[in-house]
């Protein structure tokens, strides 16, 4: 017996021995990737970003619609509780926190690998103070020192919101620095095609990080805080004479967006027709509210026609029907808001109007519109030097910024304003407003109330309102917190205890207390305050 | 397989009957199996009080030599009741052998490697099922027909339709998301679960459950979950063709409990509302109570009043039809299924050789309309000896095809749109949508689904898979008492799967706005799938069996190998350019799609020592060291050992020998460790399936839409992974006592066991702050403990051939998470709903978790006060909180199974049923009906306002609270549609999970052979008549669904949800013949 154990294990263990290890050593994955390159994941993460700016599921921006008064429930669906009355969970837009700080990986992977990449490092140094900032409007603390350490820390804890803005300026002005480091040096490996914002263009970079820069400056203008205050005046003077100035167009991200399944227009995709042609899901959700179609057609605001279809009242039974063609919104919370069928037809987003240009339109990462109203408040406040000379002019440009980009389509590219022509879609339409309101307190700067220290920011504040619209709703809504302007109306379901009904900010979602629950701040809901946001 | 010992068991009896004495006269006769009249080789005939004896031959005849003072004449045989007979003048003598319910010691167990143990020496718990108890239901997956007739056995169907999966897992659950099912092993390979449903219940000759980690260690670390141990038929040395057709028929067991009160409509706070448009006009924008275009059911009550139904056509028709429940209308639109098997078998061969030929089709039309099943099954064993070698192979091919309506999503689910479908629908009038103006999309009452019809035509899944199983397996006898094996097999399952949604266009009407039907059609799209595995097991191994004195070796060392090749390739275009052609060169926009392939290996080595001890001790140990490849280098290697003793006391102490009433008795023990290596066996995409490859590195994918032209980008995945992850290891230790009586008319056996799972693989949920979301690690601890009690009684058995038998089988089962990783507080097994499955340290696992009422210190749910908008008046509404708490485990801690029979002259009656009790369910589409508003729940206070009972209100703004006498709470869809306050609450969906089903019910007659034999080339013929799952009931508060099901084939057990099809209940006959 023994002799025939001896031979098996021996034949056993030699057919082992001979090929063991190359016989389990298979775990090359054939599937995906385990390492990849800073310029292979550069233009996908600044898609990621644009489409979590503004028409991702879920997106900043139409949260902000929501929260902003712009957008109101149709009579065609139930449900958006959470909208109608502010009772936010902890799973009311959870997916904000979770996709922006996944995007946020990836940018700092591609800065790991600042040694052989110090261009797509800089760019990704800039998107990560978008992003992070992003977050801090909507949550306050939240991780940054921490965060993004992967497995070397799974428990995150919290850094101030205040102190995180600080750190936004620096890592600003050094991603400035790191691009005109990268320009001395002959061997830096330029950016290409994956830069779906600026095609590689270093200066337009520095340029976005210093409009990003006034952006942070700004929003954190405004509290009682007088060593903030102080901090504020200096990196404003300093911001004013920048070497590379301000950005001179929209910013828009472009990956090549076409009519094909994932590939369309974020926004597009989601509000507004599939890749087949068929409506969206979401297409009937959501109608203007009557406050929003107020401003345009109280102020013979030709930007509506680019927005909104026309909807329709129908009055008397038949053979006496009567049909008044208008523009048709709601009330946030109202009982029973129309539809889409007589006798009450609702307005809603206009095909290959402004909001659903079409499906290879680009998304949209910093209007030109809201980097000059900033600066125009800036100017009036006199943060920035040139007092209300300036800012009327940044405000015009602003407002006609406004209306180029409302009436662009789809595959025009962006320009400068100074570009623009008479014959440039929106010029024309831009001067019958200004002409048609010449009286108008809204419209015209000379005639619009000012507040002291504040100046004019009032009417600047409105006319960001406007052109953010459902394209960068997000920075309205921060401006509405910080400035309290303007006074839009709450949900008739409200159940806010706040003066304005409304809600201030998110939950920290729940995927974050069920994993890091004892570093979450205590004592938050849906009315504490950000940092920033004192006026009321 | 029981055959085959039998003839062993013949040459060692014929060499005891060696010394028989002088005889005097000659008795012969026929010896019968009774289940079916044919005749038995191999049973011992003694003359009692005697060593004088014969054996039947192979058509179960005997001659035996009787002395004079002879009286009786014994007949007895392994399996079968033994049977005394007086031998008086006769000089012929038969009989026919009843089957042993369950003769307990010396029934032979197919243990690991398919080597053969008689039980007693086994310290290990194991259940051996032969085909007859697995078939006589006639269930098309073999493992259904298990359900309830093993302790510790879990057999969960989960969901109905045509060809429903199964989930098979013994003791409970040990990991927490690692795989819990028990090894799947035909013919002496590994398998996989998918083979399951392919396989041939007429091939099976036995199914052993190796119930736990002892028994089962020499398969390796899935063994870690028990195995269930499949062998088929061998063939015969008597030629037998039989054939056997099923006809049966499905029908629904239950639906949930619908409203049949209230009408179509939507709004909120309606009491002001007038009912009905006055002039009977359509009620597009919502001014009255009823819309007929609703898909939600809260309009006013049914009144027998003509009213428009839908909107107005194109044409400016409306159909008007009487405002009345038509209720019974939903469960007419499923059909009553007709499923049918027809099957040959044909098996034969000599001393030498054997053979065994099967061929099956079963053809089944489901309960929704147009849903088709078919399956063919081919198998061909055999086996022949040359001298000392023994030669064998097995091969089967089956061919499943499924044709049916997807059920992917809500837009594409049968039963979801049914619940969305007002019982004012005369639903089975819409069958031609495609000439039916009210039936087609473009009329069709409801605005907001589709006719379910159109759904049935629309969106159609076909499916094919061939699975191929195939082993050789080659015996070299040495001498008496040592064998070489080897055995090499393989299990192959290809699968191509079309899933299709046909385009359609609404007509302008529709599209220009003019309903409130949304959009402009369906797009259309074709979905092709293929996916393949391959799994290859080769053992090798040297096994030794000698006796020494009073002591016996039995030995076994070897070698197993293992491979998994498994890919996938998808490929899907999302619109059709025009309808009806489903190809993919038919359609607008980019094609779509992904690939991946998988490949995993193993080697281990292996050793099986057992020694006994004059036939009454046994002690048994085994070692196995596996080489896996998906770890990494440094821990890839892992050795576990296990130990067992049994001690049959009945056969030790001699002071036993002597009871009369006890047959047998015997105590057990056993301790075990087993490593099992969980990396994820990801699935989902048809038959793929990783093995847990490619799991020790995070990746990266490509990014959403890429690539844009020539611009490919990626990004990381959200998945990180320890550096140095280890298996998992499993201990169990577990001891037993076996016991049978009078003569076998009472056996029982209790078995405890207590298993504690360590270092379990777990994709933890991290902070989304690092960049990541999950992290796989090893840490947390799971721990089962339980008992299995089995019980069988023979109250009657006469010389007669009258025999009842009733068993039960009893499970109870507990179990516990004792640690997360890093003091996690709970790990999310599933995601999404109101309800979700959690591990938490200290709970039993899985436990379901879900939102629920605020409630007062005295237990009252805490009451908001809002205004109607219409009478200004105050109404109350629940407060929901804003977390979650726990709602109950949902993997039954007791479970019964229970069994019974009656045998009388070739007529059997038999029944199976079980009960379950001890967890909960949660029913998704109690949430989903109270949208619609279509269930009965909804109309709790005939849709009137309430008080909401046991609440309290507050009129100091939630400081203190008061309990709420007259406080009401409104009656219509503003409370009962709402999710804030009602549908997102899940404490309002769980109830107890208790069900008691009778399983199944058989009646079998074996045509006698006087009759048959007139019939001149049948030898035998029987017809069966049957039931499976006849009658179910459940508590009262289950007015949902078969607590069974479960909306996914994971750990995360206890969910059920609308992308499924009502319960059903099966009743059928079974005509077979021998030739």
């Amino acid at each position: 017996m023994k002799i025939f154990l001896k031979v098996l294990v021996a034949a056993a263990l030699t057919t082992a021995s001979t090929s063991c290890s190359s016989f389990l050593d298979i775990n090359d994955n054939p599937n995906s990737p385990t390492a990849v390159a800073p310029n292979a994941i550069l233009a996908q993460a600044l898609s990621v970003t644009a489409a979590n700016y503004t028409g991702n599921n879920p997106s900043y921006n139409s949260y902000g619609s929501w929260a902003a008064g712009y957008w109101g429930k149709s009579g065609v669906v139930n449900g958006y509780t959470e909208e109608r009355t502010y009772n936010y969970s902890t799973l009311y837009y959870q997916g904000l926190w979770s996709n922006t700080y996944d995007n946020l990986n990836d940018y700092n992977l591609i800065q790991q690998q600042a040694d052989a990449y110090p261009n797509h490092a800089a760019i990704a140094r800039i998107m990560k103070v978008f992003n992070f900032q992003l977050l801090v409007d909507e949550y306050g603390d939240i991780p940054y020192t921490e965060a993004l350490q992967a497995a070397g820390n799974t428990l995150p804890k919290y850094d101030n919101a205040a102190t995180i803005y600080r750190d936004f300026i620096v890592q600003l002005d050094g991603a400035i620095a790191d691009i005109n480091t990268a320009a001395a040096a002959a061997d830096a490996l330029a950016v290409g095609s994956e830069d779906i914002v600026f095609s590689g263009d270093m200066t337009k970079w520095k340029q976005f990080a210093n409009s990003l820069k006034l952006r942070v400056l700004l929003r954190e203008s405004q509290t009682n805080d007088a060593a903030l205050n102080t901090y504020v005046a200096t990196q404003m003077a300093t911001l004013q004479n920048a070497p590379d100035g301000f950005i001179t167009t929209d910013v828009v991200a472009q990956p090549g967006y076409n009519q094909n399944t994932s590939q369309q227009n974020p926004f597009y995709n989601r509000y507004g027709f599939t890749a087949a042609g068929t409506g969206a899901t979401e297409r009937l959700y959501q109608i203007p509210t009557n406050y929003i179609i107020a401003q345009y057609v109280s102020n013979n605001d030709p930007r509506i026609t680019q927005l909104y279809t026309v909807g329709a009242r129908t009055t008397g039974t038949d053979p006496n029907t009567v049909t008044t063609p208008g523009y048709i919104g709601t009330d946030l919370g109202e009982r029973s808001p129309p539809s889409f069928v007589a006798p009450v037809v609702a307005s809603r987003f206009l095909p290959n109007g402004t909001f659903l240009k079409g499906p290879n339109a680009p998304t949209v990462l910093m209007l030109l519109a809201n980097h000059l109203f900033s600066k125009a408040e800036a100017e009036t406040r006199g943060l920035f030097t040139g007092n209300n000379t300036a800012a009327k002019t940044d405000y015009l440009n602003g407002i006609k910024a406004s209306f180029l980009f409302t009436y662009r389509t789809a595959t025009t590219p962006v320009i400068a304003l100074a570009d623009a022509t008479a014959s440039t879609p929106g010029s024309s339409a831009y001067d019958t407003y200004i002409a048609a309101n010449t009286a108008n307190p809204l419209v015209n700067y000379d005639l619009a109330p000012s507040a002291g220290t504040l100046g004019k920011q009032s009417v600047i504040i409105y006319q960001q309102y406007l052109a953010s619209n459902t394209v960068a709703s997000i920075e309205a809504w921060c401006a509405y917190r910080r400035t309290a302007q303007p006074k839009l109306p709450a949900s008739l379901e409200s159940t806010s205890p706040r003066p304005d009904k409304l809600a201030t900010r998110l939950l920290y979602p729940q995927t974050e207390v069920s994993t890091n629950q004892a570093n979450i701040p205590t004592g938050i809901t849906q009315f504490t305050k950000i940092f920033w946001d004192v006026v009321d | 397989m029981k055959r085959l010992l039998l003839l062993l068991n013949l040459l060692f009896l014929t060499a005891l009957l060696q010394q028989a004495v002088a005889q005097d006269r000659s008795i012969s006769g026929q010896v019968t199996d009774r289940a079916n009249g044919q005749g038995l080789p191999g049973v011992t005939v003694l003359v009692k009080g005697t060593t004088i004896g014969a054996s039947t031959n192979a058509e179960g005849n005997y001659v035996i030599s009787v002395p004079t003072s002879a009286t009786t004449l014994s007949f007895s045989s392994i399996g079968y009741l033994a049977v005394e007979r007086p031998i008086g003048n006769a000089s012929n003598i038969s009989v026919a052998l009843a089957t042993d319910a369950k003769q307990l010691g010396e029934v032979v167990v197919t243990g690991a490697l398919g080597i053969q143990r008689q039980q007693q020496q086994v310290g290990y718990a194991t259940a051996t099922l032969n085909t007859e108890e697995i078939t006589q239901a006639r269930p098309t997956n073999v493992v259904n027909g298990l359900t309830s007739k093993v302790s510790g056995l879990q057999i969960q169907t989960l969901g109905s339709g045509i060809n429903p999966s199964v989930r098979v897992t013994l003791r409970g659950n040990r990991s927490l998301t690692g795989n819990n099912e028990a090894l799947i092993v035909v013919d002496g390979i590994i398998s996989t679960n998918d083979v399951l449903v392919a396989l041939n219940p007429d091939d099976i000759a036995s199914i052993s459950v190796l119930k736990g980690a002892n028994a089962a260690a020499l398969y390796g670390s899935q063994a870690a979950n028990g195995a269930l141990i499949i062998t088929t038929r061998k063939g015969s040395t008597t030629p037998k063709v039989t054939f056997s057709q099923t006809s049966q028929f499905e029908s629904i067991s239950f639906l949930p409990k619908f409203q049949g009160e209230f009408g179509p409509g939507a709004n909120t706070y309606t009491s002001t509302l007038p009912p009905f448009s006055p002039d009977n006009s359509v009620d597009s924008n919502y001014e009255y109570q009823y819309q007929g275009f609703e898909n939600q059911q809260y309009g006013p009550r049914f009144d027998g009043s003509l009213r428009p139904f839908g909107e107005r056509l194109a044409n400016g028709e409306v159909q008007m039809l009487t405002y009345e429940s038509r209720l019974n209308e939903k469960r007419k639109f499923f059909n009553a299924a007709y499923q049918a098997q027809n099957s040959v078998t044909f098996s034969g061969g000599d001393e030498k050789t054997k053979f065994y030929t099967s061929f099956q089709n079963v053809h089944n039309n489901g309960i929704v309309p147009k849903d088709k099943y078919d399956r063919n099954n081919f198998r061909f064993n055999a086996s022949r000896e040359l001298g000392r070698l023994t030669v064998g192979f097995n091969v089967s091919y089956a061919q499943q095809r499924i044709d049916q309506t997807s059920n992917l999503d809500q837009a594409s689910s049968i039963y979801w749109n049914i619940f969305n479908t007002t019982a004012m629908a005369p639903i089975t009038s819409y069958k031609n949508w495609q000439t039916d103006q009210y039936a087609n999309p473009n009329g069709y009452y409801n605005a907001y689904y589709y006719n379910p019809y159109f759904i049935i035509d629309t969106y159609r899944t076909n499916d094919r898979r061939n699975t191929l199983l195939g082993n050789v397996d080659l015996s070299y006898k040495v001498n008496d008492w040592l064998n070489f094996n080897y055995r090499i097999g393989t299990t192959n399952i290809n699968q191509s799967s079309i899933a299709t949604q046909n385009k359609f266009s609404f007509n302008s009407f529709v599209q220009g706005g003019n309903t409130n039907k949304g959009g402009n059609g369906l797009p259309g799209y074709v979905q092709d799938l293929s996916s393949s595995v391959s799994r290859i097991n080769s053992d090798l191994f040297a096994s030794m069996d000698k006796t020494f004195g009073d002591f016996s070796v039995q030995a076994i060392v070897g070698n197993n190998v293992q491979q998994l090749d498994s890919r996938f390739n998808y490929v899907a275009s999302t619109a059709l350019a025009t309808p009806d052609l489903f190809n993919l060169g038919n359609r607008i926009g980019n094609l779509t799609g992904s690939d991946a392939q998988a490949k995993t290996r193993l080697y281990a080595f292996y050793g099986d020592l057992t020694l006994g001890y004059k036939g009454f001790l046994y002690l048994h140990g085994s070692g196995r060291n596996d080489n896996i490849s998906i770890l990494d280098q440094n821990n890839r290697s892992f050795f576990y050992p296990g130990v067992d003793a049994s001690f049959i006391f009945s056969n030790a102490i001699p002071a036993l020998k002597e009871v009369s009433f006890l047959d047998y008795g015997k105590i057990r023990g056993g301790i075990t460790k087993v490593s099992q290596v969980n990396l994820g066996n990801l699935t989902g995409t048809g038959v793929y399936q990783t093995g847990g490859a490619y799991s020790l590195n995070s990746t990266y994918s490509l990014g959403s839409g890429y690539p844009f032209g020539s611009l490919a980008s990626f990004t990381a995945n959200n998945t990180l992974v320890q550096q140095g992850l280890l298996p998992e290891d499993t201990r169990s230790i577990e001891a037993g006592i076996e016991l049978s009586f009078l003569q076998r008319r009472v056996s029982g056996a209790f078995s405890y066991y207590s298993q504690r799972s360590n270092n379990q693989t777990i994709n933890t949920s991290i902070s989304s702050a690092t960049g990541y979301s999950s992290l796989l690690l090893n840490a947390g601890e799971v721990q089962n403990q339980g008992v299995e009690v089995d019980l069988n009684l023979i109250p009657v058995r006469l010389n007669n051939g009258l025999t009842f038998t009733v068993g039960g089988n009893f499970n109870y089962n507990n179990n516990k998470v004792i640690s997360l990783p890093g003091g996690l507080p709970q790990l999310a097994l599933s995601t999404g709903g109101n309800a979700q499955l959690y591990a938490i340290p200290g709970q039993p696992f899985p436990i379901l978790q879900g939102t629920y009422y605020q409630r007062t210190d005295a237990g009252q749910i805490k009451m908001t006060q809002t205004t109607d908008p219409f009478t200004g008046e105050p109404r109350y509404f629940p407060l929901k909180a804003a977390d979650t708490k726990i709602l109950g485990n949902t993997q039954p801690k007791y479970k019964y199974g229970f069994n019974s029979s009656i045998t009388y002259k070739g007529i059997t009656l038999s029944g199976q049923g079980e009960l379950r009790t001890g967890y909960v369910v949660y029913n998704t589409i109690g949430e989903n009906l109270d949208f619609a508003g279509s269930g009965q729940r909804s109309v709790t206070y005939g849709r009137q306002d309430f008080v909401y009972p046991n609440s309290a209100i507050s009129t100091d703004g939630g400081q203190t609270y008061v309990p709420n006498t007259a406080g009401l709470t409104p009656g219509g869809s503003e409370f009962w549609a709402s999710s804030a306050y009602n549908t997102s609450v899940a404490e309002n969906y769980v109830t107890s999970g208790k069900f008691f089903k009778i399983r199944e019910l058989s009646l079998g007659y074996v045509l006698p052979a006087s009759m048959v034999s007139k019939i001149g080339f049948v030898k035998g013929a029987s017809l069966n008549v049957f039931g499976r799952n006849i009658w179910t009931w459940v508590p009262k508060e289950n007015i949902y669904t078969d607590p069974e099901f479960n909306f996914s084939n994971s750990n995360a057990i206890g969910i059920n949800t609308n992308l499924q099809t009502p319960p059903t209940k099966f009743y059928g006959a079974t005509l077979t013949a021998t030739f």
